[in-house]
């Protein structure tokens, strides 16, 4: 393989493979009141229309576009950070600038990410504005954090830290991908006149797993020998027929078990949406929402790989072996340092205790807390906090938004956010009406769709409903009071 | 509003055109450059290594055999192996003919006439006349055979002109307990005839005759069936032949054999000319050198062995000739016998009695040696032999007479061992090694600004050693030498006591870094190959000559390490 080629496998994985929550980032999506799936971050959206459907399911409709929902989410760097065109005589080239992405990453750079593809929405809505949902997606959320030690390890070198005496810390380091089926049942209704609540029940299956507990990791090196200890105390997880570790080492299976990952039933989660709308005045409203407030245990083909105390990497070990015909020969044992062994070498470096043994893990939550202001009949603002709780970190984004209702077909969305350390987000939303289709779109930052070498956030939306008992009437308010 | 929208659109429109001609451009791993900038720096272990000295000696010198010996250290030993002949070569049984004559004369007046027939009874002997040329005096005495095959072939002929019949019966050949027993009828027009039996499985017992050994009984009768005449002349002649013996055992006394003429060397690689090795500056004693004979004998025949050569051969070409090392005041090697072929060595001979094997396909073994107490091989060792040269000789029954046998796999195998135990000492040793390595390919433009090697040992050996790593280029010469401090200790000795033992378990260390600076980087991409120079010297100093003893679990235990700053300006396209 090219060089280059690696270098884009290793931006590959820097920027995407590490993804992990952000879960259910839809901030422009929150104030879309013609789009019911605005409901999926505010159960307490009560929907215009009488009844919609949609989803991948759906005949036609349903696959234009499709109804599909990714994110990422990446606090420290971008693409550019690491490759990027350079100056004079490299104008025109790509540079690999590794001090920019030393000086770039946080403390913890956290990577997050969703994929979703809803197979089937459904809302009815009552005369008296009881509103019911069902929802069936599968979601894949996925995740990591690393620290800048970890960094600084690999792109500075451990020698300063040896001669200063001080360990690399990389206690927060953490990995986590989730796949899952996802059966939600939401009942809205207005309980006062001003007042509408909303809760949604979610079942969950767990398709596959593989995330980490890291309690504890340092890296150490004795200045005297070098030798790098690793004070660990951690777990690695999985749940999945993929690959297994017994007695003979890791092994893979073909990629025929994923079938029976999907079809499995047996890693049962439950997930609890809540959410409240308050009308304060005729213009004015507020509302909160929590999403994903749940877990899912992992029992099939779950194995746990604790590893706990220290270790202690010597170097590469060198020995005697004798051939066929008794002759000693000095030099690497192959089987032992060999790619294909690698999981069995950090298998035996950290002599991991492995157990076949459930566990349970908790989805990233989110926290949202919005106030409206109708400032004209066709055009009202939005402010959005959203906080997303995933495993040790909380991570908060502002939102603001401009939303209109313009035509009684067509309404658009502007919106700005501070996302991710930057405030170079901007979002837009667009759904569009025409007899009983309404199709949608939405980005919480068109930028990031644009330049993704530049983008710390690119989401995006999309999806198409089937809408039965629209009012022809134009709203007098863009956003719903 | 609707040219609102129109521009709304036109706006999407434009951004889908523009996104993928500028941002493709930012994903197009054509244009990387693949210069890139790095400069950590990083302080890692490399590899490591828990080598015993059992490992190191076995890899530098493949040809040793590394063994405990009786006292628990390591000897090195060389051996060669002589075998006797094949037991079917060496007592071959060659074959056995037969003939006799009988008359119409002694028919007459011997025979018995029953009607019209004339028969005749006769008991011969067949001597069974041994052995192979090789024996002596053809002394021989045979008892009994086991045969896994053999041909007995046996003609009959007359001159009667009458019908007749021959049988012939051997009463001490037998195959199940049954004597073998055949005849041959002959019509009025035949006058020969001859008849082939197999001998496998039989055995042939040659004791039932008064002399008790080497003979065989053989009945014949004669019939004759002369009709209404008796004819006036005429003889019937019968001949045996006994051949293409296979045994599968013999028993008797089978006199005097050669067992064993050979001649052989063996090589003592270590001291063998060698541009790695320099034993001629090392000062060095090995404690009691040996040389011993085993052997094992699965004929059960008294026999004795003895060298008639046995000559040292130095590296220089000198020769160290005929055990004058091997005789010392209580000499007992045995090297030419008495009174047999080498009058003037007799004085030194003390042929071996060799132990016989007692059952059948048992092997009896023995053996003898020669060391410091009954030799002078003391005073040869030093003398760094390269080689040994020895021819042998081994016979059966050299004075005595008795019973013996001797089955078909009997064999005589002697296996002559030199042993040279590691005890004692050595100073001032040097190896010498070339790894024929590009190390340029390896080191070409090195991405480092500063770096260097931590070599960190701990040694469970009464061994220390020093080592000195040049670089040279394509042609040897020296560019440059890694280690900078002359003489400096790699590996350090682990005391010992007055045994030669290893006091404690705790390990002598010693720590070597090795600085290099950038110019010396700089050579390493320029040098070809790495000459290593490792000078050895066991505990204590040459003028005390401390002696130690290499156990098999003493090694050591090293560890590498490199600490480097990294200053990579590198084109990761390898353009």
């Amino acid at each position: 393989m090219n060089m280059k080629n690696y270098v884009l496998i290793l931006i590959a994985a820097l920027l995407l493979l590490p993804f992990v929550s952000k879960a259910q980032q839809a901030n422009t999506l929150y104030y879309m009141d013609r789009v019911f799936q605005s409901q999926t971050v505010n159960i307490a959206e009560i929907p215009e229309n009488r009844i919609q459907i949609g989803g991948l399911i759906i005949p036609l409709v349903g696959q234009l576009p499709p109804a599909f929902y990714f994110n990422y989410g990446n606090n420290s760097f971008h693409y550019n950070h690491i490759l990027h065109f350079g100056e004079g005589a490299k104008k025109d080239s790509l540079v690999l600038d590794l001090p920019l992405l030393m000086k770039k990453v946080r403390r913890n750079t956290c990577i997050r990410g969703e994929f979703r593809l809803d197979y089937f929405n459904f809302s009815y809505k009552t005369k008296n504005n009881a509103v019911i949902t069902v929802n069936l997606s599968d979601r894949f959320i996925y995740g990591m954090t690393i620290p800048k030690s970890l960094f600084d390890f690999f792109l500075n070198g451990n020698r300063e830290y040896m001669l200063e005496g001080r360990s690399h810390d990389i206690s927060k380091l953490s990995f986590g991908a989730s796949a899952f089926h996802e059966l939600g049942v939401g009942f809205t209704t207005e309980i006062r006149e001003k007042l509408s609540v909303g809760g949604r029940m979610k079942l969950l299956f767990g398709i596959a797993d593989v995330s980490t507990k890291v309690s504890n990791l340092e890296l150490s090196t004795d200045p005297d020998m070098y030798f790098i200890t690793a004070s660990a105390d951690m777990q690695i997880r999985k749940s999945t027929g993929l690959f297994e570790y017994n007695d003979d080492g890791f092994s893979f299976s073909d990629l025929g078990q994923l079938t029976g990952d999907l079809a499995a039933l047996g890693n049962v989660g439950l997930a609890l949406d809540l959410g409240a709308r308050y009308k304060i005045t005729d213009k004015i409203a507020v509302s909160l929402s929590v999403t994903d407030l749940g877990f899912i245990n992992w029992l099939q083909n779950s194995q746990i790989a604790s590893a706990k105390g220290e270790y202690t990497f010597e170097g590469i070990e060198l020995g005697f072996k004798e051939n066929e015909e008794g002759k000693l020969s000095f030099g690497i044992d192959e089987n032992r340092y060999n790619l294909e062994h690698v999981m069995d070498t950090i298998v035996e470096l950290f002599e991991m205790d492995i157990r076949d043994k459930s566990y349970m893990t908790w989805l990233p939550s989110n926290i949202y807390v919005g106030a409206t202001y109708q400032f004209h009949e066709k055009l009202g603002f939005g402010f959005l906090y959203r906080g997303e709780i995933y495993r040790k970190t909380y991570n908060q984004q502002v939102t603001l938004s401009v939303n209109s209702n313009l035509t009684h077909w067509l309404s658009l969305h502007a919106s700005w956010s501070l996302l991710n350390n930057t405030i170079l987000n901007l979002g837009a939303g667009l759904s569009a009406r025409l007899g009983f289709v309404t199709w949608f779109i939405v980005t919480d930052d068109v930028i990031g769709l644009v330049f993704p070498q530049r983008a710390k956030t690119i989401n995006m939306r999309m999806g198409c409903n089937l809408t039965i008992g629209h009012k022809k009437k134009v709203l007098k308010s863009a956003t719903r009071l | 509003m609707r040219n609102l929208l129109k521009l709304f659109v036109l706006a999407i429109i434009a951004v889908g055109c523009i996104l993928p001609s500028c941002t493709k451009d930012n994903f197009d791993m054509d244009r990387l450059s693949g210069e890139v900038a790095y400069d950590g720096s990083f302080a890692i272990p490399l590899a490591y290594s828990d080598v015993s000295f059992y490992q190191i000696l076995n890899i530098m010198d493949t040809s040793i055999a590394l063994q405990d010996n009786e006292d628990g250290y390591l000897s090195m030993f060389y051996h060669s192996y002589v075998e006797s002949r094949r037991v079917q070569d060496l007592l071959n049984l060659s074959p056995q003919h037969y003939e006799t004559t009988i008359n119409l004369s002694d028919m007459q007046t011997k025979g018995v006439r029953a009607g019209s027939q004339l028969y005749y009874d006769t008991e011969e002997i067949i001597s069974f006349t041994l052995m192979n040329e090789e024996t002596e005096n053809n002394e021989a005495e045979i008892d009994s055979l086991a045969l896994n095959a053999g041909t007995l072939e046996y003609t009959i002929g007359s001159t009667f002109g009458l019908a007749s019949k021959v049988v012939v019966e051997f009463p001490s050949i037998k195959r199940g307990g049954r004597p073998l027993k055949d005849s041959i009828a002959l019509y009025s027009t035949d006058s020969y005839d001859r008849r082939t039996l197999s001998l496998a499985g039989y055995t042939i017992d040659l004791t039932t005759t008064s002399r008790h050994y080497n003979e065989i009984p053989v009945k014949i009768r004669t019939l004759l069936d002369y009709g209404s005449s008796m004819p006036t002349m005429g003889t019937f002649s019968v001949g045996i032949d006994i051949r293409d013996f296979n045994y599968k055992g013999m028993y008797g006394f089978f006199g005097k054999n050669k067992l064993l003429i050979q001649s052989d060397t063996i090589e003592v690689t270590m001291f063998k000319e060698n541009p790695k090795y320099d034993w001629e500056h090392a000062q060095f004693f090995f404690k009691n050198p040996k040389i011993t004979v085993k052997y094992w004998n699965s004929y059960g025949i008294p026999s004795r062995l003895y060298f008639t050569e046995f000559d040292a051969h130095l590296q220089q070409g000198d020769i160290i000739k005929d055990m004058s090392f091997i005789a010392g005041d209580n000499g007992n090697f045995p090297f030419a016998p008495p009174s047999y072929e080498n009058p003037e060595l007799a004085r030194l001979g003390h042929p071996l009695d060799l132990v016989s094997s007692s059952v059948p396909g048992r092997e009896a073994e023995g053996e003898v040696f020669a060391d410091a107490t009954n030799s002078n091989i003391n005073r040869i060792v030093p003398s760094r032999p390269t080689w040994i040269h020895f021819a042998a000789k081994a016979e059966t029954n050299p004075e005595q007479h008795g019973w013996n046998f001797i089955d078909e796999n009997s064999k005589l195998r002697a296996k002559v061992e030199i042993e040279i135990p590691l005890y004692g000492h050595l100073y001032n040793f040097t190896y010498r090694d070339t790894a024929d390595i590009d190390i340029s390919s390896y080191v070409g433009n090195l991405p480092v600004k500063r770096m260097a090697i931590l070599l960190n040992v701990r040694n469970n050996m009464p061994v220390r050693a020093s080592a000195q790593f040049y670089l040279v280029d394509e042609y040897y010469n020296v560019i440059d030498s890694i280690i900078k401090t002359p003489n400096a200790m790699v590996l350090e000795a682990a005391e010992v006591d007055a045994n030669g033992r290893l006091m404690t378990n705790e390990p002598a260390s010693a720590i070597t870094k090795i600085e290099l600076t950038r110019e010396q980087i700089s050579s390493l991409s320029n040098s070809r190959h790495l000459l290593t120079k490792f000078t050895v010297n066991t505990a204590g100093d040459a003028s005390g000559g401390q002696d130690v003893k290499l156990f098999r679990e003493y090694g050591f235990k090293a560890n590498l390490g490199l600490d480097f700053d990294l200053d990579v300006e590198a084109n990761i396209n390898g353009k």
